[in-house]
């Protein structure tokens, strides 16, 4: 008995360390376990039938998925670059590159227009020379939504390149195979499940995004209103609805973290 | 390909280390190169292969220049074909072996197809043709010493290069599958050279050993002359030798030994004088419990036994002595003998096993 009593004053919980505990993971819970608890179930067919709620969850898919497309076309090859050891200016780009994970969307938002709104540096051009009009048009929410989401598959990207054998490549040199040979033969197949892991989160975190899309795209229901946006505006014009939607994204997030725990985090 | 010779004279640079070389290494020729860690042995081989460069010199391989940094010639390792088998082996670990093997045709340019029969036809010529859809993580360290030499071969190389290619196995299965490799090795028409640890490697497959130390080819020869007359200590501890450095100092081949002690020995080369190094088998030595009495050998001299170990049929003896020296005899021997370690004992060597030269 006194052996098992032993073991458990090792192995238990102090306390100074478990009360916060429990109130933080509490904390965490409470609001997530309200918002299914007080989800207005038995009118949520109608909401989610509503046209303006099919709209912007079509919308959020579209724009979300075509995010995560241009971050995977944009980010992989930029994070080939920054996992390259001994480059110069490396160092300092990354750091650049990441600069939008940790800037308030808004901001985001705002320098999107700065750059490529109408009378933006590049935005300016666009519109004289090509005709194009990003701000306000359902692009503009794919823009918004890719540059909050690129940074976290480059980081995660960079990261899975990293951890690549580097005599792989050596091997794959010595057989005659040239850079990009390498690179799509030997590279690429190394970090799928990093690609897999890291195209989700962008993906996620677009689906999520919302200062810097209302800013630089606005709201404009069909064209621009995203999922979080039309949750936000539902809030004051009918709470139920802005639940019902929000219980949406609730199930989207929670079936991506079971998506990648299963299949891929784990994973090497 | 057509064989060619291939030629390294010059420096390699590698962080603090600098390989000081000059080879050449005869098409069809098999070269094992010995050394310990940090001898530079892998650093010739990446030389060679392209993945690290020259710092000054020459490679060549026929009339081609491979590599000369005065001239600012560079051929990258892919232009190269120099087939490597590394030591690791780095098998592409998300590929079946066949596409493993078919690498270097697809990079070559070979046709999908073209290049997945080659890779069958080299698959079975090393008997893997039943695994070829098998992942590398699926066989065993022997089958993937021969999916790695296939796959440096499947590409036509020019030059063979081995980086301790039976390290990883287990010591059953390196017997057999050494005679493998000396089999595929022979019909290789370039050069090869072997890096390697094992001096059975060495006197099995080689033709010509390259002894490297520090950065520089410290002996070159062939294997026999490397494993009877070695001229560091490291080989000779390789291959189970005594070894010591010392001066004639008399007539009739007396030398005096740098860590003391007198040995009457077998003078090579017409020396009368100066340094020489000493080498003498472990087995050459008789070890007595008495004084030995009577004329016979010309070496004499007393010591204490400080371990025993036991190797197959006999028994290793580390014996302090001026000089100390490793003794071979039979279990029978210490038994009979009441050998122990701390046991006072009386070496005793014929000068004719005792081979002295430069």
């Amino acid at each position: 008995m006194r052996q098992a009593r032993d073991c458990r004053d090792v192995a238990g919980v102090p306390w100074q360390l478990g009360i916060p505990a429990a109130i933080g993971a509490g904390f965490l819970l409470l609001p997530l376990l309200a918002l299914v608890v007080r989800a207005p179930w038995r009118s949520l067919p109608t909401h989610l039938g509503a046209p303006i709620v099919r709209d912007a969850l079509r919308l959020s898919l579209v724009c979300a998925s075509s995010a995560a497309a241009a971050a995977v076309v944009l980010g992989v090859p930029l994070a080939w670059v920054l996992s390259r050891p001994g480059w110069r200016g490396v160092g300092i780009l990354r750091a650049l590159v990441t600069v939008p994970l940790v800037l308030p969307p808004v901001v985001g938002g705002v320098a999107l227009l700065k750059a490529l709104g109408r009378n933006g540096i590049l935005g300016h051009w666009l519109d004289a020379a090509l005709g194009v009009t990003l701000p306000f048009t359902t692009a503009g929410v794919v823009v918004a939504e890719t540059f909050v989401a690129m940074p976290f598959l480059v980081l995660a990207m960079e990261g899975a390149f990293r951890g690549i054998d580097p005599g792989l490549e050596e091997a794959a040199t010595t057989l005659g195979a040239s850079r990009w040979q390498i690179f799509t033969r030997v590279t690429l197949p190394s970090v799928v499940p990093g690609l897999i892991a890291g195209t989700v989160l962008a993906w996620a975190r677009a689906l999520g995004e919302f200062g810097a899309t209302i800013t630089f795209a606005g709201n404009s229901p069909g064209r621009t209103t995203t999922m979080p946006i039309a949750v936000y505006l539902a809030m004051e014009s009918d709470p139920d609805a802005a639940v019902a939607l929000a219980l949406v994204l609730l199930a989207v997030a929670v079936g991506i973290l079971i998506a990648l725990r299963g299949r891929w985090l784990d994973t090497p | 390909m057509s064989a060619a010779d291939l030629t390294l004279s010059g420096t390699v640079v590698r962080g603090g280390f600098t390989l000081d070389l000059g080879v050449t290494l005869r098409a069809g020729e098999i070269v094992a190169v010995l050394g310990p860690n940090g001898a530079g042995k892998t650093t010739l081989l990446r030389a060679i292969a392209g993945l690290t460069p020259l710092s000054s010199g020459r490679l060549t391989l026929g009339t081609r220049v491979l590599d000369d940094p005065g001239a600012r010639i560079w051929r990258s390792a892919r232009e190269r074909s120099v087939g490597v088998v590394f030591q690791d082996y780095r098998l592409f670990p998300r590929m079946s072996l066949r596409d493993n093997v078919a690498f270097g045709p697809r990079a070559a340019g070979r046709s999908r197809r073209q290049a997945r029969t080659i890779a069958t036809t080299w698959l079975d010529r090393m008997a893997l043709g039943d695994l070829a859809d098998r992942r590398p993580k699926e066989i065993s360290g022997g089958q993937a010493q021969r999916v790695a030499l296939a796959r440096a071969l499947a590409g036509d190389p020019a030059v063979l290069l081995l980086d301790e290619p039976l390290a990883a196995l287990d010591a059953a299965s390196r017997a057999a599958i050494r005679a493998d490799l000396r089999a595929h090795l022979a019909d290789f028409a370039g050069p090869v050279a072997l890096v390697t640890h094992d001096p059975l490697d060495a006197l099995v497959l080689a033709h010509r050993v390259l002894v490297l130390d520090r950065g520089a080819l410290v002996q070159e020869g062939p294997p026999v002359t490397i494993a009877r007359r070695p001229a560091t200590a490291w080989v000779a501890q390789l291959f189970g030798l005594n070894f010591y450095r010392g001066r004639v100092t008399g007539p009739g081949g007396l030398v005096s030994l740098e860590e003391g002690g007198l040995l009457h020995v077998r003078l090579h080369d017409d020396i009368h004088d100066g340094e020489v190094v000493v080498s003498l088998r472990p087995s050459a030595i008789t070890v007595h419990v008495e004084p030995p009495t009577g004329a016979s050998p010309r070496n004499v001299w007393p010591g204490v036994i400080r371990t025993l170990d036991l190797y197959a049929d006999r028994v290793r003896l580390d014996v302090d002595g001026t000089p100390p020296a490793r003794v071979d005899v039979t279990p029978a021997a210490v038994a009979e003998l009441g050998l122990a370690a701390g046991t006072r004992v009386w070496l005793s060597a014929k000068a004719t096993e005792t081979d002295a030269y430069r």
